[in-house]
């Protein structure tokens, strides 16, 4: 086993992470990733043009019912702020069985929609879960 | 801005494990493997692990009760004893890395070989690269608290970012 080339905080950078809590039938929460809450991506000093998206989702509980969903948005400004979001361009799958999940979700930019936004759902009323979000964006040049 | 490439998919999971440090001072080792106590990797036999991945190391810490505790991450590894973990010769992984106390910049670099620690008040989040050594095919990730004042939890994904990503 050869030595390998060292990945770190220059080239996997940390853009955001948040937690949510998620217990109700039917609810939907976003992800508060500090203020603007969602992410705007041009203004994150460790943002470079190039890097490509990946969000590492975790979800934790103690039931074994309920289903859990991500939801991966974009959006254009509205002024200084988020626009309408729209379901974003993504690679893996975004709904999760029962019990914990934890996933990779790649998220495709697209031109003129800057901002991301994340949410996660659940079906039933049983389960509660802790969830959480870490989104990283992988240095174009790896 | 333009279309970026889709890459979730060609990123391995290798493992993952969830922790909780409180009340002791006793370093927690992350359960990769989910097999239990032994929860270390042997990277040749994970069926995803290829020898040319680069290893990346992600924790997720939150401080649950408590300000004051100081909080340590680190990535050991050590060469095969007869399939095990060599517990006589486990050192300090060749990483590099940065330490995010409670906020999404991260610090500059650490040195190689050298633990994560935070006393921030807040959470601990940290992204490290991990230098996988010829003849050291084993990987520990650990939690560590330098006192038993504070709680606090944390996940360890351990990432194969393929060659040429």
């Amino acid at each position: 086993m050869s030595a390998k080339n060292l990945l770190g905080s220059g080239e996997i950078k940390i853009l955001g992470s948040a937690k949510a809590t998620i217990a109700a039938s039917g609810t939907t929460e976003v992800f508060d990733f500090g203020t603007p809450d969602d992410l705007y991506l041009p203004t994150l000093t460790n943002f470079k043009s190039g890097d490509r998206i990946v969000l590492l989702c975790t979800a934790t509980t103690e039931g074994s019912d309920s289903t859990l969903t991500w939801i991966v948005q974009d959006a254009p400004p509205n002024g200084a702020n988020i626009g309408t979001p729209a379901t974003a361009v993504i690679d893996g799958t975004l709904a999760g069985g029962t019990g914990g999940d934890l996933r990779l979700i790649g998220v495709r930019l697209q031109s003129g929609r800057p901002w991301l936004r994340v949410s996660v759902a659940h079906a039933l009323a049983e389960d509660s879960f802790a969830c959480e979000v870490v989104v990283l964006a992988i240095s174009g040049s790896i | 801005m333009s279309a970026r490439n889709l890459v979730a998919a060609e990123i391995k999971l290798l493992g993952s494990a969830l922790a909780t440090v409180d009340n002791n001072t006793t370093q927690v080792n992350f359960d990769l493997d989910g097999g239990g106590s032994d929860g270390d990797l042997y990277l040749p036999g994970l069926a995803n692990y290829r020898s040319s991945d680069r290893i990346v190391v992600v924790f997720i810490g939150h401080r649950t009760s408590g300000t004051t505790s100081a909080i340590t991450y680190a990535v050991w590894d050590a060469p095969d004893d007869s399939g095990s973990f060599d517990e006589g010769e486990v050192a300090l992984a060749v990483g590099s890395g940065g330490l995010l106390p409670g906020s999404a910049v991260p610090v500059s670099d650490v040195a190689t070989g050298t633990l994560l620690t935070s006393a921030a008040t807040g959470h601990a989040k940290a992204v490290v690269g991990v230098q996988v050594q010829s003849g050291r095919p084993w990987l520990r990730c650990s939690l560590d608290l330098d006192d038993g004042t504070d709680v606090f939890t944390s996940s360890c994904l351990v990432l194969a970012v393929p060659a040429g990503l």
